[in-house]
């Protein structure tokens, strides 16, 4: 159940090898989560998330295949999670590839693929998960967006692009689910060092994803519905959104 | 009565589904909903569905309901409701069934020779003083609201300002029927299930009617003594010393204020009003609360901040500083002050708030010294605090009250910060023997639980007894493990 201070007992990871989230869970296991279930493509990802979640609470940690890439699978996985692993208080939706915008710029199924992974994917898990909370009765939603899909640019359009699309029916969502007491947080980090993003230039106001966790268990206690991580990311991208056309393309990230 | 020929059937686990609202139509039973539904605090919140059972007497209605758990499958799960003024999970059921107390109606004896009522569940204190006052009885304890079901005073062994005196409402309360999976049951007081229900949290089955002592009164007048303490010592000093010599006794401490002030406290201790010393108009026990307004549901989840709190918290003090030392107010202004406002909950915004009360017991002094200290020191803006000293506890597996000192605030919630400041004061108050009470519990850790209420294995064996395949549950329960198939 989750708690006046919207503290889950129990949360899923979709996208359960995602460094941030696990982050997240960390966080949520010392207060009041006593049951993790990982939901993921890759075992092997999700093993070092599971004994990092162990290694600081007596969380039980359940590990689950799910493939965001297999879209006709997704409701049956979901709905199966919620059967055996039920209930689900919290779900975190976290999944996704960055992609390799100069190579997949002219493969016609690698864009197909990151719109696949970040978008539809989660939009239609998102809506099998809706469709359990209302059965349940109650329910949370945390959704790993990105500063990328607030205003898409040159450089990663494939990625910002998802992100964007993503965002927009997450929000809406939320808007959709206000009445019936389902809760639901986006939440758009700028650039986060992790192995999505090794090897890459880091962007100004970087952060670890422990700093995306920690101000993501603070926007659950005060019940935000969108949140910037970090905070002063919101007033740069308030500022890049509404530059004209011809200047942003200048900025060079 | 016979019940060997129903059945219980174990159903397998499976995919949690809010009840068919059709599928358990039957002329007198229905099934409404889901509805968004909340305790007082107005967080957390769930979605439920209302079961519905007309027509008949409460006898009938108790065979009705016995019918229905034990036609169906476990998989459907109850949740008594009354008011809904408890202010966390404890009356809220998601993808379950709430009862309704509109239904549950339908007994009301009055014994004027014995001063006792029987009465169904589901007449609120405030139904019942209504009607009882202007003839001269009174309830033996009200809490600081009069809109509570019996059935709501019961789960919650609700007590009130006659603590140190009279006990809790259980101590009142000389017969139980509760419908549960196992039957109709007629409890006494020196019943394990009687125990078990008493406090309870409506966990054993369903509370259908009571039998209550009333207490004679010769007005609806109260004699007031206020005083107004300068700090947290004055305020224990006052309350050790004068708290015996009167019924019903209180301090309202202002949470906000520091240093030499911390813990400065309005008390107010009073009699009912004897008919020799009434001079007023009307007759002596004329009764008729009003409404002066309602809150709409607008207020935005800042209106209540340290500035616009301290400024009230300041003014209810300085008011108590120029009242006289004596006065005779009406019993609604004495008991249930915030009655007077419809809805007032709305006044802390959609993201709700919540209650935390406490008891530490005497010879603790100084943890409850300390959460007055921590709870000045943060920012969350507190209304005043009720203080009070308990008298013995009821002994009942999980009443609340026991001898000591008790302490409830009301503080808005989803605040940051807030989640750890009350851990903190958790682990003072089970460090000193304390406990928190259930009715006004949101957030509690469920592992502090058996520390704070030792006898919730005797609860559970005895809820397991009355209903073994666990239908009687709320989220609460869920939350907190009460019920053994929780754990």
């Amino acid at each position: 159940m989750i708690d006046a201070n919207s503290m889950p007992q129990s949360v899923a990871v979709f996208g359960g090898g995602s460094e941030i989230a696990g982050e997240i869970v960390k966080l949520l296991a010392e207060k009041r989560c006593e049951h993790v279930v990982l939901c993921g493509p890759n075992f092997q990802s999700m093993e070092p998330i599971r004994s990092q979640i162990q290694s600081t609470s007596s969380a039980k940690v359940d590990l689950v295949h799910f493939d965001l890439s297999q879209i006709d699978d997704i409701e049956k996985v979901v709905n199966n999670i919620f059967s055996e692993h039920g209930p689900i208080d919290c779900s975190i939706i976290a999944g996704g590839i960055l992609g390799d915008q100069s190579n997949d710029e002219s493969s016609p199924i690698q864009v197909a693929k990151v719109a696949t992974v970040n978008y539809v994917g989660p939009a239609t898990a998102l809506t099998a998960i809706r469709n359990r909370y209302l059965d349940q009765g109650y329910g949370q939603i945390i959704v790993l967006s990105s500063v990328a899909g607030e205003r898409v640019r040159r450089s990663n359009y494939i990625y910002g692009a998802s992100k964007a699309a993503l965002d927009g029916f997450a929000l809406s969502l939320g808007e959709s689910l206000l009445d019936k007491g389902i809760y639901t947080l986006v939440v758009r980090p700028g650039f986060v060092s992790t192995k999505m993003t090794e090897g890459l230039k880091k962007a100004p106001l970087s952060q670890s994803p422990v700093q995306v966790a920690k101000d993501v268990l603070k926007a659950i206690e005060e019940q935000k519905e969108l949140i910037w991580t970090p905070p002063a990311m919101r007033y740069v991208m308030a500022i890049y959104r509404h530059l004209p056309r011809k200047i942003a393309r200048r900025v060079p990230f | 009565m016979n019940l060997s020929h129903l059945v219980v059937h174990l159903q397998p686990c499976s995919i949690t589904k809010m009840p068919d609202t059709e599928s358990h139509r039957s002329n007198d039973l229905s099934i409404s909903g889901p509805t968004l539904n909340s305790g007082w605090g107005r967080t957390p919140k769930s979605l439920g569905k209302t079961l519905q059972i007309k027509g008949g007497d409460t006898r009938e209605k108790e065979v009705e309901l016995l019918e229905f758990i034990t036609s169906n499958d476990t998989s459907i799960k109850i949740a008594p409701r009354g008011l809904g003024r408890s202010y966390g999970d404890s009356s809220i059921l998601s993808s379950g069934l709430l009862t309704d107390p509109n239904q549950w109606k339908d007994t009301f004896d009055f014994n004027s020779s014995k001063g006792t009522l029987r009465v169904s569940s589901g007449f609120s204190l405030d139904e019942i003083m209504r009607k009882l006052v202007p003839q001269g009885y009174f309830v033996p304890v009200t809490p600081g609201t009069r809109y509570v079901t019996i059935g709501g005073a019961v789960a919650a062994d609700i007590h009130g300002k006659n603590h140190h005196v009279d006990g809790s409402f259980t101590d009142h309360t000389n017969e139980l029927r509760v419908v549960s999976p196992t039957g109709v049951h007629v409890l006494k007081r020196s019943d394990p299930e009687f125990k078990a229900t008493a406090g309870g949290m409506g966990l054993t089955g369903l509370v259908s009617e009571a039998v209550i002592d009333l207490i004679p009164i010769s007005t609806s007048k109260m004699k007031v003594t206020t005083r107004v303490t300068q700090n947290i010592d004055d305020t224990i000093l006052e309350l050790e010393e004068n708290d015996t010599k009167y019924r019903y006794s209180v301090a309202w401490i202002d949470c906000m204020a520091k240093g030499r002030s911390l813990g400065r406290s309005v008390i107010t201790w009073g009699e009912h009003l004897d008919v020799s010393e009434f001079t007023g108009e009307g007759g002596p026990c004329s009764f008729d609360p009003r409404f002066l307004t309602s809150v709409p549901d607008i207020a935005p989840s800042w209106l209540l901040n340290r500035l616009s709190v301290r400024a009230f918290n300041e003014l209810w003090y300085q008011k108590g500083k120029l009242s006289n030392e004596i006065s005779i107010e009406s019993i609604e202004t004495f008991f249930h002050p915030l009655d007077m406002v419809g809805s007032w909950n709305r006044l802390y915004g959609q993201k709700g708030f919540l209650q935390y009360q406490f008891v530490v017991p005497f010879g603790a002094e100084d943890t409850l010294k300390e959460t007055v200290r921590l709870l000045s020191n943060v920012k969350v803006p507190s209304f005043l605090a009720v203080l009070k000293r308990f008298g013995k506890g009821s002994g009942n597996y999980l009443s609340f009250p026991s001898p000591g000192w008790t302490l409830a605030l009301d503080i808005p919630t989803h605040r940051f910060g807030l989640a750890d400041l009350l851990d903190r004061l958790d682990s003072m108050v089970v460090a000193s023997g304390g406990r928190v009470y259930l009715a006004k519990d949101s957030r509690v850790s469920k592992h502090l639980i058996p520390m704070m209420y030792p006898e919730i294995e005797s609860f559970r064996e005895v809820a397991h007894r009355l209903d073994p395949d666990n239908i009687f549950t709320t989220d609460m329960s869920r939350r907190l493990a009460l019920r053994v198939d929780e754990l």
